[in-house]
């Protein structure tokens, strides 16, 4: 007798072989019974205590087409069909699931593209300013200079005039 | 020395409107410079605080967007985990599947 043993997450089958009880008795004669019978409950108690999931191989090529266009198949392949038709749904949900997921990530990187035209919006607008501030400033200059040299002028002037009068 | 003082002193009460008689094109011209000079610091100050607005208002909105933004990725990871325990979290499949 076979089971397959895997663990949680993983997708690799393990078998693990049992000796059926005629072999066991067989054995009787050469002392190693009681060994083999441990190791038997050993691979059972495994199989349970470590959770792991215990399936019957599922091989589909067992499944006989009748005359009467039904198929027969055996009891473990109606699990099998019924563990794919629960992966079938399961696979369904996370495919919306994460088509949803897909859709947010989207919408993030849209917010982030957002974030990025407003820096560049308001980059683009302080250089403007700064060429305007700089400009009027640099004209300023000129034009404090030429009231420093009216000022000066008309002091001279002034001065001129107080002295002759 | 007190009578030249007192004299160049009275040479200062020259009456303002023969002043601007005298040196009104020089006045005018003084006086718009002045004013093209002032009212141009007054734009370049209007223009920092601008600026500064700006820069204060875009921080705003980029900190609205940047919650928005943490907020819609955490809801898509939810989902993404949650579609990850979708298959770690398979109920057992028995014989009676397709009468349930």
């Amino acid at each position: 007798m076979k089971i397959g043993i895997r663990n949680k997450g993983e997708s690799k089958w393990h078998n693990i072989n049992l000796l059926p009880l005629k072999d066991l008795a067989m054995d009787h004669k050469n002392g190693s019974i009681m060994k083999k019978i441990f190791l038997n409950i050993l691979a059972i108690l495994m199989s349970a205590t470590l959770s792991y999931t215990a399936q019957a191989d599922c091989d589909y090529s067992k499944i006989v087409k009748n005359n009467d266009s039904t198929y027969t198949y055996s009891a473990e392949l109606h699990v099998c069909v019924g563990k794919m038709k629960q992966d079938l749904t399961i696979a369904n949900e996370q495919n919306d699931k994460l088509i949803k997921a897909l859709d947010l990530k989207d919408l993030t990187i849209a917010k982030a593209d957002q974030r990025s035209d407003l820096w560049q919006a308001a980059t683009f607008k302080l250089e403007d300013r700064i060429n305007t501030i700089d400009q009027m400033r640099s004209t300023n200059q000129y034009l404090a200079f030429g009231l420093g040299a009216l000022t000066m002028f008309a002091a001279v002037y002034a001065a001129s005039q107080l002295t002759h009068h | 020395m007190a009578d030249q003082e007192h004299t160049f002193l009275e040479k200062f009460s020259l009456p303002l409107s023969t002043l601007w008689e005298q040196y009104r094109v020089f006045l005018i011209i003084f006086g718009l410079l002045v004013l093209t000079w002032k009212f141009r610091e007054v734009i370049i100050d209007l223009l920092v605080t601008s600026s500064r607005k700006t820069v204060s208002d875009a921080q705003k909105q980029d900190t609205t967007l940047k919650n928005e933004e943490k907020q819609i990725n955490d809801q898509a990871n939810i989902l993404r985990k949650e579609a990850e325990d979708l298959s770690k979290n398979k109920p057992n499949v028995d014989e009676d599947w397709n009468k349930k």
